[in-house]
C-alpha cells in the first residue's frame, strides 16, 4: 500500500503530469472566454481533433512543427468561423451545432487521413517533425525539479505563460472585463455601449486559436503521428476543466492539472496490477466529485444566506 | 429663448405601438440647472418618452433639441457621450463584479487603453464621491449590497460618464425613509453644481419636496405644466388620474358570507427593504375586494405571497377557509379552491407554445381531473374547452389550433373563462381588462360580478383605477409596500383615491370623521 | 369538433427547411465525393441499394434504425423539459451489459427471458442516470458535465466489468475480445425478415415510440411534463409539482436508454462486447434535435439514420470511399437544418433586391 502512495508522488508521475497536461490547459484557457462571454459552445473536440490533423499535415508539409501548429491553428480558426456563422448569424443552438461538429470530426479528419495521406487508421512519416526537446542547463543541479520540469517541449512551459497571460487579461484589461460584463448581463453591457455581437466573436476566435494550439500539441509532441480520433475524449477533459474552473483560466488551468495528475496516474499503477479500465476512469470521476464538493459548498453557503 | 437656458427641449414628440398611441404631440422643456419632475401613471407615457430622450427609442415625429442643438443620436451610447445618463428602475449592473468594475464597465478610459488603470479609475471615481457627497465603496462585490447603496452606485455611474443630464425613474420606490433623505440631498447638491435632474415618480410627497418645476403626463398627453408652488397635492392628483369615465358597471347586489381569505401581519423583505410591510386585510364570500395603486408598490409580492410563488416573512399568516397556508404549496392551494389570473398574460397567463385546449385544461386536470387518473378524457377535455368558448365568446376555428392564434382579447377571455368554471371559491384577479377593447373589457367585468354574486369572493388588483373603482365593493390602496384603506364602493372619488396611491395619507379618515 | 390533419404553416415551414436541407446536403455532398475522385451518382446510387435495393439491406436499415429509435426517444424525453440528459450512451451501455448478463445467466421460457433482459436492461440504464438526477436535484450541478463524464466512464465501467466478472482475464487483448458469452437463444430476439439483420427489436423501438407518443399526447402526466418543458412558470402556476417531474423524466430517460443498449444486444450482437456502440449516444441526441423532440418524426428520421448506415457499408464496399462519408453527410443535415431560416430567408430576398435594382 505504501508502495503504491509512494509511486502516486513520484517524479515521473509530475512529468507525466505536465506532458499530458498542457493541451488540456492551453485549451482550457482558450474556453474560458468564450465560457465568460456566454457562448454555449462544447465542440472542443471538433476543433482539437481538426487541429492535430492539420497540425500533422503541415508539419509534413513545411517540415516544421512551428509550421504544424499554424496550419492546425488556421483550421480551427475556420471551424470557429462556421460555428460562429451557424450560432450568431443564423440563430443556431450553440449546443446542437457543437455536437454536430465533434460528430463530424472524426468523420472529417478520418476521410482527409485516407484522402491525404492515403493510410488507414494512422499516419506515420519520418517527414512529420515534432518539436524539439528543450533542455534548461540551470535545472539540472535540482532533482526532482529537473525530472518534472526539464526536457520537454516549448508547448509544455508556454501553456504556463498561456495560464497566465489569459488570466491577466481576463481580469486586468478592459478587454476583459466586458468580456465578464457581456456574460454577466448581456443588456447592462449593451446599455454600457459594449458591442455583445463583437466580444462573442473575439472570443470564439481567441478560443479557436488556442484549441488549434492544443490540438496541435498531441501530434507533435513527440509521437510524430496521426491517429484516428487521436483526441479521444480530451477535449471533454477541456469543457470540464472551464466549467469546474468557472472561466477562471488559472482555475481552469490548476483543475486540468488535476485532471493530468489522474491520467499520468494511470500508467505507474497499471505496474501494481490495478486494472487499466478502472485506473482509466479517474480523470472523468475526478470532475464529477470536484463537481459535487463545489455543489455541496454552494448549498451550504446559500442555506447560510437564507 | 437663451440657449443655455434650456439643456433639453421636446417639440411635438409622437410615439406609437401599433394601435397605441404612448406619446401624444408632447412639448417639454428642461431648464439646466434644475430638478425636473414627470409624474404620471402606469401607462401615461413617462417611460416611452425617456426612452426617447436617451436615444434607445426613435420618436416618430418630432424634434429633440439638447444643448441648444437638434439631436439624432443611432444608440444610447452616444446619447451617454454627449451627458445624458437615466438610472432605471431596473438596475443595470454586473453580479459578481466589484462595484469599481460596475462603474467603469464601457468607460475604462485611462491613458492605457488595454490594461484597466485601477488606481487610475478609483481616484476619478473617489473625486466624484467626494465632489457630489457620496459614499460608495469600491473593491466590494455588488451582489447582496443594499439597494440604496446599488442606487448610488447607478448615479455615480453616470457621473463618472459625465452625465450633465440626469434621469431618474422613480429611484425611491426601493429606499427607506433614511435612503430617501440622502438622495435628495445629493440631488439638491448635483442641482446646485450644475447638473439637470428629470426625476421620474408618483409619489406626490416628493415631488413638492423635491422639485423645481413638475410636468403631469395622461394617456400620453402633457396634462399640465406647473411650479411647485402654484399647486396642492390633491389638484396634482386631479391632474394625474381625472378623466372622462366612459366605462360603468352594473353591480349586482350581493350578500357577503364568511371570510374566505384573511391576510395577517403579511410582510416581505426583499434586499433589506420591505416590498410588504404588515399587510392585514380579508375577503368575504360574494365580496370584490379591489387593491388599487402604482406599479410597484408591493401588489406584485402580494399576490405572490397569497398564491404561494412567494414565501413571506416569519410571523406572517395567510388564513385560506380558515387554515394557514403560508406552508402549502400552489398546488395545495388550488385544491382548496384558490384560482388566479396571473398579470404576464402571455408568458404566465398561458403556454404560447400549446395548443388552445393544452391552454384551457391547466389547473381543471388537478382540481376538476379527469374520470381516469392516467389518461386525459379527450371527451372531458373537448367539453371543458368548449364550455370555456361557448360561455366566454372565445372565437375559435378548433380547438387544436395553437393559443397564439387567438387575439389577445380572446386569449384573455379564455383564461378568465378556464379559472371562473373551475368551481373556485376565491379568485385571484390582476390587470383582467388591459389591452381590452372596450367590448371586451364590457364582458369581463360583467362576468366578474355575475360569479361573485353566485358566492365566489375575488381579489381584483388592478393597475386601472376606474376599474377597481367600478367592480369592487371594498377598495384599498397600496403604497409603498403598506396597504391603506380606500373605502367602499362610492365613497371615496377618484381623486381621493389617486391622492392615497401617490401618498397622500389620512384622507379616508378625514372622509369618515367628515361623514360624522 | 374537426380534428383533422390541418397543413397548418408551421408544419408546412418545417418540411419546406426539412427539403432546403436535404438539397443542401446533397449539393454539398456531391462535391464532396467528387473530391474524393468518385462519381456520386454512383455513390448515391449505391447508398441507395445497401439500404432498400434488396431484402437483406432492407433488413439491414432495420436493424440500424432499431437503437437511433430508442436513444432518439430517450434523449427527446429529457431535452423537452429541459434536461440535458448528455449520458444516453453510458445509460446503453450499461443496459446492454445487464441484459447480455441476464441472457447468458440464466434459462428462462422465451418470451419471458428476453422481457426480463429487457426490463433489467431498462432498470440499469435508469440507475445510471440516478446519480446525475440526484446531483442535480440537491445540489445543482449540471448534469451536462456529468453526465458526459458518466459516458466515458461506463465504456470503461463496462468493460472492466465484464473482464472482471466473466473471467476473460487477460487486459491486455483489444477491446474486440472482451465480451461476455453469447447469451441463451430463449433471449434472443427472434429475426423479423428471414435472411436479414433485422429483429424483433425494430418493433419493440417503434412501440415503445408509440407509447411515449401516447404519453405526452393522452396521459395527464404526459400533458403536465410538456407543459413543464415549455413553460414552466405557466406550469408551476398552474399547479404542477415541476421537481418530481424532472427526476421521473431523467429516470425515465436513462430506463429507455438502457432498453436500448439490451435491445441492441438481444438482437444484434448476442453478448456484450466492450466499446461496442460507436457513439451510438451522439446519434441519438442529434436524431432527437432534427425530429424537434417529436416521438412520430424520430421514427422517421431514424428510418432515414438507418437507411444511410446501411447504405454506407454498401458504399464502401462497391466504392472507393469511406462509409464515415455518410456521416458527413449527417452531420451537414444537422447543420442545415438547426439555422433560423427567417434570417436566411431575408439575405436572399435583399439579395435578390440588390440585383434587380442594379441590374
Amino acid at each position: 500500500m505504501s508502495d503504491i502512495l509512494l509511486a502516486m508522488i513520484s517524479p515521473i508521475v509530475f512529468a507525466g503530469t505536465i506532458r499530458i497536461a498542457t493541451p488540456l490547459i492551453i485549451g482550457a484557457v482558450g474556453g474560458c472566454f468564450t465560457n465568460r462571454a456566454g457562448t454555449f459552445i462544447i465542440a472542443y473536440e471538433c476543433f482539437m481533433l481538426t487541429s492535430a490533423f492539420f497540425a500533422t499535415w503541415g508539419s509534413y508539409m513545411t517540415g516544421s512543427a512551428i509550421g504544424g501548429s499554424l496550419i492546425g491553428i488556421i483550421a480551427c480558426i475556420v471551424m470557429g468561423i462556421i460555428f460562429g456563422m451557424l450560432v450568431f448569424h443564423y440563430k443556431a443552438d450553440a449546443l446542437i451545432i457543437s455536437i454536430a461538429l465533434n460528430f463530424g470530426a472524426w468523420a472529417i479528419t478520418t476521410l482527409l487521413l485516407q484522402s491525404i495521406f492515403g493510410a488507414r487508421g494512422a499516419f506515420i512519416s519520418e517527414k512529420i517533425i515534432s518539436y524539439d526537446q528543450i533542455h534548461l542547463p540551470f535545472l539540472d543541479g535540482l532533482p526532482f525539479i529537473t525530472t518534472v520540469f526539464n526536457d520537454k517541449i516549448i508547448l509544455v512551459y508556454l501553456s504556463y505563460v498561456i495560464m497566465f497571460i489569459g488570466y491577466i487579461v481576463m481580469y486586468k484589461t478592459t478587454f476583459g472585463l466586458r468580456v465578464r460584463g457581456v456574460g454577466i448581463n448581456p443588456t447592462a453591457a449593451e446599455t454600457a455601449g459594449v458591442n455583445l455581437l463583437k466580444y462573442k466573436w473575439v472570443t470564439l476566435l481567441i478560443m479557436s486559436v488556442l484549441t488549434g494550439l492544443a490540438g496541435s500539441y498531441i501530434p507533435l509532441s513527440g509521437v510524430s503521428m496521426f491517429t484516428e480520433n487521436m483526441t479521444s475524449g480530451r477535449g471533454f477533459l477541456c469543457l470540464a476543466a472551464v466549467l469546474v474552473g468557472q472561466g477562471n483560466p488559472i482555475k481552469a488551468g490548476l483543475i486540468a492539472l488535476l485532471f493530468a495528475y489522474t491520467d499520468a496516474l494511470f500508467l505507474t499503477l497499471t505496474s501494481f496490477e490495478l486494472p487499466t479500465q478502472l485506473l482509466s476512469t479517474m480523470p472523468y470521476f475526478a470532475v464529477i466529485i470536484v463537481l459535487l464538493v463545489n455543489g455541496i459548498k454552494e448549498h451550504k453557503m446559500l442555506a447560510r444566506v437564507s | 429663448m437663451k440657449d443655455d437656458e434650456y439643456i433639453l427641449e421636446l417639440r411635438k414628440i409622437r410615439k406609437t405601438f401599433g394601435s397605441l398611441v404612448a406619446n401624444d404631440n408632447i412639448d417639454l422643456k428642461i431648464k439646466k440647472g434644475t430638478i425636473h419632475s414627470i409624474v404620471g401613471e402606469n401607462g401615461a407615457g413617462k417611460s416611452t418618452l425617456m426612452n426617447i430622450v436617451t436615444c434607445l427609442h426613435k420618436p416618430d415625429s418630432g424634434e429633440i433639441i439638447y444643448k441648444g442643438q437638434k439631436i439624432n443620436f443611432k444608440n444610447p451610447m452616444e446619447a451617454s457621450k454627449q451627458g445624458i445618463g437615466m438610472v432605471h428602475q431596473e438596475f443595470m449592473l454586473f453580479n459578481d463584479l466589484s462595484v469599481l468594475e460596475n462603474i467603469i464597465m464601457g468607460y475604462e478610459g485611462g491613458s492605457n487603453k488595454i490594461f484597466i488603470d485601477k488606481e487610475g479609475c478609483k481616484k476619478n471615481i473617489k473625486e466624484i464621491c467626494n465632489q457630489y457627497k457620496f459614499n460608495v465603496p469600491l473593491d466590494v462585490m455588488i451582489n447582496n449590497l443594499p439597494v440604496a447603496l446599488l442606487q448610488q452606485i447607478e448615479i455615480v455611474k453616470l457621473l463618472y460618464r459625465g452625465a450633465d443630464l440626469l434621469i431618474l425613474d422613480e429611484p425611491t420606490s426601493v429606499l427607506t425613509p433614511l435612503g430617501i433623505e440622502g438622495l435628495f440631498s445629493a440631488l439638491k447638491f448635483l442641482k446646485n453644481i450644475g447638473k439637470t435632474i428629470i426625476f421620474i415618480t408618483h409619489k406626490l410627497k416628493e415631488v413638492f419636496a423635491i422639485s423645481d418645476y413638475i410636468t403631469v403626463l395622461r394617456d400620453g398627453k402633457v396634462s399640465g405644466n406647473i411650479l411647485p408652488s402654484e399647486i396642492n397635492e390633491a389638484k396634482l392628483a386631479s391632474l394625474m388620474v381625472g378623466r372622462e369615465v366612459i366605462l360603468k358597471a352594473q353591480k349586482l347586489d350581493s350578500v357577503f358570507g364568511e371570510k374566505v381569505l384573511e391576510v395577517k401581519d403579511l410582510s416581505y423583505i426583499d434586499n433589506g427593504s420591505y416590498r410588504l410591510r404588515d399587510i392585514n386585510f380579508d375577503l368575504r364570500t360574494g365580496e370584490i375586494v379591489g387593491i388599487a395603486g402604482i406599479a410597484g408598490s408591493g401588489q406584485q409580492k402580494l399576490i405572490e405571497t397569497v398564491m404561494g410563488l412567494l414565501k413571506p416573512e416569519k410571523g406572517s399568516r395567510i388564513f385560506l377557509f380558515g387554515e394557514n397556508v403560508v406552508e402549502k404549496s400552489i398546488r395545495e392551494r388550488r385544491l382548496m379552491g384558490l384560482g388566479y389570473i396571473p398579470q404576464d398574460r402571455m408568458n404566465e397567463g398561458i403556454n404560447t407554445l400549446s395548443s388552445i385546449w393544452e391552454n384551457a385544461i391547466m389547473g381543471f386536470h388537478i382540481v376538476h381531473g379527469f374520470k381516469s387518473k392516467i389518461f386525459l378524457d379527450r371527451k372531458e377535455v373537448s367539453s371543458f374547452t368548449n364550455q370555456i368558448i361557448d360561455k366566454y365568446s372565445v372565437k375559435v376555428q378548433s380547438i387544436d389550433d395553437k393559443v397564439q392564434s387567438l387575439s389577445g382579447g380572446n386569449i384573455q377571455k379564455l383564461i378568465v373563462g378556464r379559472e371562473f368554471l373551475q368551481g373556485y371559491k376565491l379568485l385571484v384577479i390582476e390587470d383582467p381588462t388591459r389591452g381590452l377593447d372596450v367590448g371586451a373589457i364590457e364582458f369581463v367585468w360583467k362576468k366578474i360580478i355575475e360569479i361573485a354574486a353566485t358566492g365566489v369572493a375575488i381579489l381584483l388588483i388592478s393597475h386601472d383605477l376606474n376599474e377597481v373603482m367600478q367592480l369592487s365593493d371594498r377598495i384599498f390602496v397600496m403604497y409603498n409596500g403598506l396597504l391603506k384603506e380606500g373605502g367602499l364602493h362610492g365613497e371615496l372619488n377618484e381623486n381621493e383615491i389617486g391622492l392615497l396611491m401617490t401618498g397622500g395619507e389620512s384622507v379616508y379618515e378625514t372622509f369618515l370623521k367628515n361623514k360624522r | 369538433m374537426k380534428r383533422s390533419l390541418k397543413i397548418n404553416d408551421e408544419i408546412k415551414n418545417s418540411v419546406i427547411k426539412y427539403i432546403a436541407a436535404f438539397l443542401a446536403v446533397i449539393v454539398i455532398g456531391s462535391m464532396l465525393i467528387l473530391l474524393q475522385g468518385e462519381n456520386p451518382f454512383n455513390a448515391f446510387r449505391e447508398i441507395y441499394k445497401g439500404a432498400l435495393g434488396t431484402k437483406i439491406s432492407f433488413g439491414s436499415s432495420l436493424r440500424y434504425a432499431m437503437p437511433c429509435i430508442l436513444v432518439g426517444i430517450a434523449a427527446s424525453i429529457a431535452f423537452k423539459a429541459g434536461i440535458f440528459n448528455m449520458g444516453v450512451e453510458g445509460q446503453l451501455y450499461f443496459g446492454a451489459l445487464v441484459a447480455a448478463v441476464v441472457g447468458y445467466s440464466y434459462k428462462f421460457p422465451p418470451i419471458i427471458h428476453i422481457f426480463l433482459c429487457l426490463l433489467a436492461a431498462g432498470l440499469a440504464g435508469l440507475m445510471y442516470a440516478f446519480f446525475p438526477a440526484i446531483l442535480k436535484l440537491f445540489f445543482n450541478v449540471s448534469e451536462l458535465i456529468t453526465t458526459l463524464m458518466l459516458n466515458f466512464m461506463a465504456k470503461l465501467l463496462t468493460e472492466y466489468i465484464t473482464m472482471w466478472w466473466i473471467g476473460h482475464g487477460v487486459s491486455n487483448l483489444g477491446s474486440n475480445a472482451i465480451a461476455t458469452p453469447k447469451i441463451y437463444d430463449s433471449a434472443v430476439l427472434p429475426n423479423l425478415i428471414k435472411g436479414t439483420s433485422a429483429s424483433y427489436g425494430i418493433i419493440i423501438a417503434v412501440l415503445i415510440a408509440l407509447v411515449v407518443a401516447i404519453f405526452y399526447k393522452y396521459t395527464i402526466k404526459g400533458y403536465e411534463l410538456k407543459q413543464v418543458g415549455e413553460n414552466l412558470k405557466f406550469a408551476k402556476i398552474g399547479g404542477v409539482n415541476a421537481k418530481s417531474s424532472f427526476v421521473s423524466i431523467f429516470l425515465l430517460s436513462g430506463f429507455i436508454a438502457g432498453i436500448s443498449g439490451g435491445v441492441e444486444v438481444l438482437g444484434s450482437y448476442f453478448r456484450f462486447t466492450a466499446q461496442f456502440a460507436s457513439n451510438m449516444g451522439w446519434d441519438g441526441i442529434m436524431i432527437a434535435f432534427i425530429a424537434n423532440k417529436n416521438p412520430i418524426a424520430i421514427v422517421l428520421v431514424s428510418f432515414l439514420w438507418g437507411a444511410l448506415k446501411a447504405g454506407s457499408l454498401n458504399m464502401e464496399r462497391l466504392t472507393s470511399l469511406n462509409k464515415l462519408t455518410v456521416n458527413i453527410l449527417l452531420m451537414l443535415f444537422v447543420l442545415f437544418v438547426s439555422v433560423d431560416y427567417k434570417v436566411l430567408f431575408k439575405e436572399i430576398q435583399s439579395i435578390f433586391k440588390k440585383g434587380s435594382v442594379g441590374g
